[in-house]
């Protein structure tokens, strides 16, 4: 991989190959490439990814009905979601007076309603119409605060962008807002914040009854259990918990800087990070070592016992993990500590802290990638042949077809964190690996000692002038990758020129000869074209001759599963 | 009631863009991919959706405009990733959608396309009418229309063929006009088949797409077909090929219940001029058989019914004929006709239902309002079913929340047969 690859990754700055100790960062939070299918989504998004869960509040698109449509849906969870429905005419003239009118006709069908987020989307974002003073209109009118969200799709380089706007909106309007009057008892000595968790399928409900049992109280989660209410009182914690770098350390440092909350960084998935961020806990809150070890252990044993079974077929199998920034580091710690090894990391949009803690937990030679398209990815997997694929839903079918079992992020069944957490994600991730339809599957790639037999060694040219990709005449030639290839076995042999050769070739023989001689040991050729002498020749010859595009390693592997 | 069917605003749209009914003709063409000119999240939101439905790998591209190109224009975007696309996935044909900003930054997809495609050996499309203000059915009529102008070319004579061009429909529908087709006579092509892309083995060379169908061949040949079936309201692609070349425009109602599979059936036998196809007549048999068997537990139940406006359309006469009484009908989009048309045919059977369009708020209060007994439609009606704790068949697109709806029909006899046992087994036999 490191030789196919190898021209590609010295100059690609968002891959790197983890070599030895040193772990080399890829260069991240950069553009995506236009025309490639990316796994990226909008800043709109990003901003809803923070605010949805928000429930007493009205969510209000300023946009095309389409972000609307799109943008209800959420860690596939729907919420109701307002719009403009912003036409041609109010393009040109100007939206201002209906964004008016759809926010006071909302907050009449939102019972609870405490606020009004109204999100700018490209169109508006395009055209900058100033709505500030529409949103100071209606908040007097409502009596409540209207505030702008303002992430049009095209702003930042990902969804990130938009998450740090939606964030900056709930620490400018909301924190410390609070002015209920309540019983100063009521924020016992030890309440926390959590920031950058999402309470999916039961996650927060795992935190918070761990932290329960030391006593420790939840003021509000951003934004997995947040309201507007718990929000305003955010500033009363003695202590902000980051569970999510990405979404939670901006704000981690903003609430330390205005209110003098100091955070740490936290993580509740796989055991021994549980368990380490319960006694740090502990230690901050200067709670007994007895109580804290004994909870640890008590819930510890139960998880180990209850894994067992998963971990023995976990062990020693292949992970790769590809999804939002969040949980990178601590999803891969958590495999490792299930026995598995990690072959690739990467994420849409992580940041450098991110990929540095994944990237010290990842395997040698593990690849480290940044803003993957769905064809790097589909590359890297056939390179580094995982046993599993952990992201989001949309490389899930992608994966399939590869023959990759592949979980989903966010989780669909059951709570990860915590210590059962652990228990449930090894369950599921043994469940994937070993169901028995991936040995039905034929064009596996990856074939395990058992079925493997015995192959004959096949001895191929492949015409690729860039190393990547079969991109050359077989009769233009500059130079041919020579492998030797053996079942799902192949290695790379050397690289021979045409040029060399050419030179020294007679001038009776043409350049068709020469390149015929160059190769004259292999058993097959893979070219673009080749002409109809040198198939003749080859026929003659009993060769194969093959023509193809695309990367060289998606082809070998299609002969190799043609072979079969 | 009809004074709520009009196209001021709704608070909650049910408004999928253009672009999403573009990429699904699009992905329709194996061998040819989409790309949308646009910022990222539109394409990431049209893949999510469809993925979600078809369970597929679903690739649609962007050009991934930033902000510097809303202020500087997006060509050199669009250049790099049209060039960035070919190289990567070797498509045949390259459908370049526009979006609301590229439309309101002004950029000329056309002009980029002409001068691109001297130097490269791939059709380049422009999906370019309004991408403001129209919506997933103009998206998939433009697509059609523009992929058409593109391959066919003026050919005097004509073949015996005819052209399908299916619209919004799901795989397992498709399959299932096929499998109709065949049985009056083999003598059909397809402009667009989303069953070949969009349900595929577990195999990988279904990811790769230097490989061409024949669907990309049937293009070239469209304009020399002896007539063109389109369904509901995405039939432009026929009439374009009708007032250019002449090919016969044959555009009817999507073929669900006895009504609208008879008028396919008899228009597909005589524009083959065959008399006879005995196996669909058995087919129609077991369906009334069912609809009388079913009348018990359907008659004078109420029922709602929102989704893609053909389909709907064709599911309302259904309900009718099976003698429950349509009341709530949503069509995702305005289309012009589409109330009057479900007026008429309400009407034959004494109902006046209220239709609205685009808008989930007026069609929950509705549906709260007319004591509804059971909804057909998409998943997007579901909260709101759940709510009113009103039962739910799903049907047409999308469905997320069912496992493997697609792969079955809801068209022909069998399909609507499929759609009866949905609809009784929702109402009556429920665990
Ligand atoms: S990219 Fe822009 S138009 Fe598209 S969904 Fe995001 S905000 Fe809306």
């Amino acid at each position: 991989m490191e030789q196919l690859l190898g021209e590609e990754i010295s100059q690609c700055k968002k891959l790197k190959i983890k070599r030895s100790e040193k772990v080399e960062i890829p260069e991240c939070e950069r553009k995506t490439a236009p025309g490639v299918i990316t796994e990226r989504s909008c800043a709109f998004y990003g901003a809803r990814w923070i605010l949805a869960p928000i429930e007493d509040a009205v969510h209000i698109v300023h946009g095309m009905p389409s972000c609307a449509y799109y943008g209800r849906t959420v860690r596939k969870k729907n919420y109701t979601l307002f719009s403009t429905d912003l036409r041609e005419k109010d393009v040109i003239m100007g939206g201002a007076k209906k964004l008016y009118e759809t926010i006071l006709q909302a907050v009449n069908h939102v019972e609870a309603a405490k606020a009004v987020f109204v999100y700018i989307t490209c169109v508006p974002g395009v055209t900058g119409e100033d709505l500030s003073l529409v949103c100071k209109k209606a908040e007097s009118e409502i009596n409540m605060p209207v505030v702008l969200v303002n992430c049009p799709g095209f702003s930042g380089v990902s969804q990130a962008a938009g998450q740090d706007i939606a964030i900056g909106v709930l620490f400018k309007h909301f924190i410390g807002n609070s002015t209920a009057n309540e019983s100063h008892n009521s924020y016992a000595e030890k309440s926390v914040n959590l920031l950058g968790e999402f309470n999916v399928q039961g996650d927060l409900d795992q935190i918070e009854g761990l932290l329960a049992r030391l006593g420790i109280n939840v003021i509000c989660a951003f934004s997995g259990k947040a309201s507007i209410d718990s929000i305003a009182r955010g500033n009363k914690a003695k202590l902000n918990i980051v569970h999510c770098r990405r979404t939670g350390y901006k704000l981690a440092q903003a609430m330390k800087d205005k209110f003098n909350i100091p955070f740490i960084k936290l993580a509740f998935i796989g055991l021994n990070e549980t368990a380490d961020s319960l006694r740090k806990l502990s230690e901050y809150f200067d709670i007994s070592r007895e109580r804290v070890e004994a909870l640890i252990s008590e819930e510890m044993d139960k998880a180990k016992k209850e894994a067992a079974q998963y971990l023995e077929i976990l062990n020693g199998k292949k992970a790769a993990v590809f999804f939002g920034a969040s949980r990178m580091g601590s999803v891969t710690k958590a495999l490792k500590e299930m026995g598995m090894e990690v072959v690739m990391v990467g994420s849409q949009f992580g940041c450098s802290e991110d990929y540095k803690e994944a990237a010290c937990q990842a395997n040698e030679g593990a690849v480290i990638i940044d803003d993957a398209s769905e064809k790097e990815l589909e590359a890297l997997l056939m390179a580094t042949e995982p046993d599993i694929l952990l992201g989001g839903m949309k490389e899930k079918y992608m994966a399939h077809k590869l023959g990759i079992p592949f979980m989903v992020f966010p989780q669909e069944f059951s709570a990860f964190a915590g210590f059962s957490g652990f228990v449930n994600m090894a369950r599921e991730a043994a469940g994937l690996i070993s169901a028995p339809v991936w040995k039905m599957v034929k064009n596996r790639y990856r074939s395990n000692s058992i079925d493997k037999g015995v192959r004959e060694k096949v001895r191929i040219a492949v015409a690729s002038k860039s190393g990547i990709e079969v991109d050359q005449h077989f009769g233009k030639a500059e130079q041919f990758m020579i492998f030797d290839v053996s079942g799902d076995e192949r290695e790379l042999i050397e690289i021979r020129k045409a040029s060399a050769v050419e030179d020294s070739c007679e001038a009776v023989k043409n350049s068709l000869q020469c390149r015929l001689d160059l190769i004259q040991d292999c058993n097959v050729i893979v070219c673009v074209k080749a002409g109809k002498c040198v198939h003749d020749k080859m026929q003659s010859d009993n060769k194969r001759l093959i023509e193809a595009q695309g990367d060289v390693i998606s082809v070998l592997k299609m002969l190799s599963e043609t072979a079969d | 009631m009809s004074v709520l069917y009009q196209d001021d605003f709704s608070i909650i749209p049910t408004h999928p863009c253009s672009a999403l009914g573009a990429v699904y003709y699009i992905l329709g063409i194996k061998g040819a991919m989409p790309i949308l000119h646009g910022s990222q999240g539109c394409s990431t939101f049209v893949r999510y959706l469809m993925i979600r439905h078809f369970r597929e790998p679903v690739r649609a591209a962007a050009t991934s405009l930033y902000e510097d190109n809303v202020i500087l224009g997006g060509r050199d975007n669009l250049i790099e990733g049209i060039k960035n696309l070919i190289r990567r996935y070797n498509p045949k044909l390259v459908g370049v959608i526009n979006s609301s900003v590229s439309e309101v930054i002004g950029e000329d997809i056309e002009s980029t396309l002409r001068q691109l495609s001297e130097h490269l050996n791939v059709h380049l499309v422009p999906i370019t009418k309004k991408a403001i203000q129209t919506n997933y059915i103009e998206g998939y009529n433009t697509a059609c229309c523009s992929v058409l102008d593109h391959t066919t070319k003026s050919i005097s004579h004509k073949t015996d063929v005819v052209n399908i061009i299916p619209g919004i429909l799901n795989p397992g529908d498709i399959e299932e006009l096929k499998r109709i087709l065949t049985c009056i006579k083999e003598s059909f092509i397809f402009l667009s088949d989303i069953s070949k892309t969009m349900d595929t083995p577990l195999c990988k060379s279904c990811l790769d797409f230097s490989i061409q169908d024949e669907v990309l061949e049937n293009l070239k040949h469209a304009a020399v077909s002896k007539a063109t079936i389109a369904f509901g309201y995405t039939n432009s692609g026929a009439a374009y090929l009708e007032e250019k070349y002449g090919v016969k425009n044959i555009s009817i109602s999507v073929p669900i219940g006895i009504y609208n599979t008879d008028v396919f059936i008899e228009n597909a036998k005589a524009t083959f001029e065959v008399e006879n196809s005995d196996c669909l007549k058995r087919e129609r048999g077991i369906l009334l058989d069912a609809m009388a068997d079913a009348v018990p537990y359907v008659m004078m139940k109420k029922a709602a019914v929102i989704g893609e406006p053909g389909t709907v359309e064709a599911i309302v006469r259904f309900i009718c004929e099976i003698g429950m009484e349509p009341k709530v009908i949503m069509s995702d989009v305005f289309v012009k006709g589409f109330e009057e048309k479900i007026a008429g045919i309400c009407e034959q059977y004494g109902y006046k239902p209220t239709v609205v369009a685009n808008d989930v708020f007026k069609f929950k209060h509705l549906v709260k309002e007319s004591e509804i007994d059971i909804a057909i439609g998409h998943s997007y009606a579901v909260p709101i079913m759940k709510k009113l704790k009103i039962p739910m068949v799903r049907a047409g697109f999308p469905v997320y929340d069912k496992f493997g709806y697609h792969r079955w029909p809801i068209v022909g006899y069998k399909g609507s047969l499929r759609l009866l046992d949905m609809v009784v087994n929702a109402l009556h036999f429920r665990d």
